[in-house]
């Protein structure tokens, strides 16, 4: 007799993974609440949390956008300028002190800088740079429009049951001089990088616990009956400014996002942690839910991650959904067809460091 | 010779007919293709290479659509468009979002959601001027009358003028009276309008001066009490203006 003995299948690597193939590998998420059709969820993160709003709707559940475009919109032009991309028009929010920004200045504990990039005649929001593709006309319209997203990122806040959102990096610029966060070194997208005023910072594991567990603690006083689900995106780094190399930078920064979303989730009822991270990296799905890049997830991978999200939802909340979902064909046999081929392809301004590398 | 035009419209082309039935000298022949309502949506181009327009309900449709056209009354519900030198579209409306229920007049008599104000609320919404202008586009692109003109074979649409309709300020819903309905963003989706029908060949013409105020409505002579459409007096300054377009726009018949 040992304590191993009577543990269940799923405890043990041969039988749960090894002898499966990998689209039979789907009970990996024991989740701690129901998420109901009726139930409003919001969704912010790096790149890959885009996925998870959209799979909400399409699938008839309530998926909260608190920004919505204007309704003659048509969905491209609305894809252009960033409406429909995450709950609100808040851009990627990479870092978790980005994302503590965010909740700061949300309930006015912080006042937004008024800093803004100039560029050709236009506008540029250093802490949204691609939200207006050609930027914005002027320094009031940025205000404004910064304003806007504020406040429907508070309604997402208080106006939601589930708070969706997907760490993606450690590494983060900063100003050196005010200790603010951009979401993109300046002068990728737009600005000016300026070695006086703008700092890089790596962040490691404590920080980054303390500063995601410092927003969630204003979410959940915001909204007490709030639950909170993590993922950590599968989406390798684009580029690394750490000395390392990228691969080796790339696992670091993984890791500990990892780490810390495992440790908010077992210390804190409120919050899960969903393994979309492990369904793409793991060793048993070889890699096939890739690029060629080796770093894009195709479509795929993404209907794999959402249908093991739903697989695992139905099993433990059965009344959560009506109908269970099964991963649909496109999932049994991936191909070609990508993520980033798609019309609704993905917002990520991290992959504007790549082209930086192409123009040199 | 007279030049000779037709004029398809709905309702708000109907409201010019009595002027053009009133008699007086005339310096152009017109027909007019009246389908009042969403029946405009039912005429559609069958044979772009013979250019010809079914007019379903020709024939026995006592209404909703009516063709006043002495030739074709008679015959199979077809209307050879290369008779006219001159194809002018009224009451192409800015006012119409997508379907014909989104009349912005019916909202304040308890109609459906209008998305023409929907546009011009989005101003104050954080909407970039630049989103805006994208959204205007594909707002008019949207629009029932844009959706019927581009139907036409270019050759016919070269020969197309469309005209917007005026609408009366009191014919807005409260919130969008004079002084508080942003006039500059309607006159910027005008200008997308004719931008986005300069691009099909199809002239987009102004209104006459005499039918609006200085704050660009339909004046309050012109009307009726319906609000919505035009009275004699509105009639009479719209044909002329027609006719004027008729005989001053460029065209051939086959």
């Amino acid at each position: 007799m040992n304590p191993y003995k009577n543990l269940p299948e799923r405890s043990f690597w041969s039988p749960a993974v090894a002898q499966k193939s990998l689209f039979e590998i789907l009970e990996i998420w024991d989740p701690k609440h129901s998420i109901g059709k009726s139930q409003k969820v919001s969704t912010y993160g790096s790149c890959f949390a885009q996925h998870i709003g959209r799979a909400l709707r399409s699938r008839g559940y309530h998926w909260l956008v608190t920004e919505p475009g204007p309704a003659m919109m048509t969905g491209e032009t609305a894809h252009k300028f960033n409406y429909g991309i995450f709950t609100a028009r808040t851009g990627n929010i990479y870092t978790t002190s980005l994302l503590l920004q965010w909740v700061s200045w949300a309930v006015e504990l912080s006042t937004p800088p008024t800093e803004m990039w100039v560029q050709n005649g236009r506008f540029y929001d250093p802490f949204r740079p691609n939200i207006e593709p050609e930027g914005f006309e002027s320094a009031d319209e940025l205000l404004a429009s910064r304003q806007v997203a504020i406040a429907a990122f508070r309604k997402s806040i208080t106006a939601a049951d589930t708070f969706v959102f997907t760490l993606g990096l450690t590494e983060s610029w900063i100003n050196k001089v005010e200790g603010y966060e951009y979401p993109m070194c300046p002068g990728v997208v737009a600005g000016q990088y300026d070695p006086a005023q703008h700092g890089f910072v790596n962040q490691e594991y404590p920080l980054i616990r303390q500063n995601l567990l410092q927003a969630l603690r204003i979410i959940k006083r915001l909204n007490p009956a709030i639950k909170v689900l993590l993922t950590v995106s599968p989406v390798p780094l684009t580029a690394t400014y750490s000395a390392r190399h990228v691969l080796v930078a790339n696992t670091a920064s993984k890791s500990i996002l990892r780490s810390v979303a495992d440790s908010l989730a077992r210390h804190f009822p409120f919050v899960d942690y969903f393994p979309s991270y492990e369904i793409i990296t793991a060793p048993p799905f070889k890699g096939v839910f890739y690029e060629p890049n080796l770093r894009n997830v195709t479509a795929a991978g993404v209907s794999q991650v959402m249908a093991v999200f739903f697989e695992c939802l139905n099993r433990k909340f059965p009344e959560s959904s009506a109908r269970p979902v099964r991963p649909t064909r496109a999932v049994r046999h991936p191909g070609p067809s990508s993520a980033g081929a798609r019309k609704d392809r993905d917002v990520c301004e991290e992959e504007f460091l790549a082209a930086q590398r192409e123009e040199t | 010779m007279k030049a000779r035009a037709l004029v398809i419209g709905n309702s708000h082309a109907a409201s010019v007919l009595p002027a053009w039935r009133g008699g007086g000298e005339r310096y152009v022949d017109l027909d007019f293709l009246v389908a009042p309502g969403t029946n405009l949506s039912r005429l559609v181009v069958i044979d772009p290479h013979t250019r010809v327009l079914s007019v379903p309900g020709i024939r026995g449709a006592g209404k909703p659509t009516f063709l006043l056209v002495p030739d074709a009354a008679k015959g199979n519900g077809v209307l050879d468009l290369d008779r006219y030198s001159v194809v002018v579209v009224y009451g192409l409306q800015l006012l119409t979002g997508g379907v014909m229920q989104n009349h912005p007049h019916v909202r304040p008599h308890g109609g459906g959601p209008d998305k023409w104000f929907d546009l011009l609320e989005s101003s104050n919404s954080g909407l970039s001027r630049r989103a805006w202008q994208m959204a205007a586009r594909d707002f008019v692109r949207n629009t029932f009358h844009y959706n019927f003109v581009s139907q036409f074979p270019n050759v016919i649409r070269e020969r197309m003028v469309c005209l917007p309709c005026p609408f009366p300020n009191n014919s807005l819903p409260r919130a969008h009276a004079v002084g508080q309905c942003d006039r500059e963003r309607v006159d910027e989706a005008l200008a997308i309008m004719a931008e986005e029908l300069q691009a099909l060949g199809v002239r987009f013409s102004g209104l006459p001066s005499a039918l609006t105020d200085t704050s660009g409505y339909l004046t309050a002579s012109a009307y009726m009490k319906d609000p919505i459409h035009l009275n004699a007096q509105g009639a009479r300054i719209v044909l002329s203006f027609i006719e004027e377009l008729v005989a001053t726009t460029a065209g051939s018949t086959r």
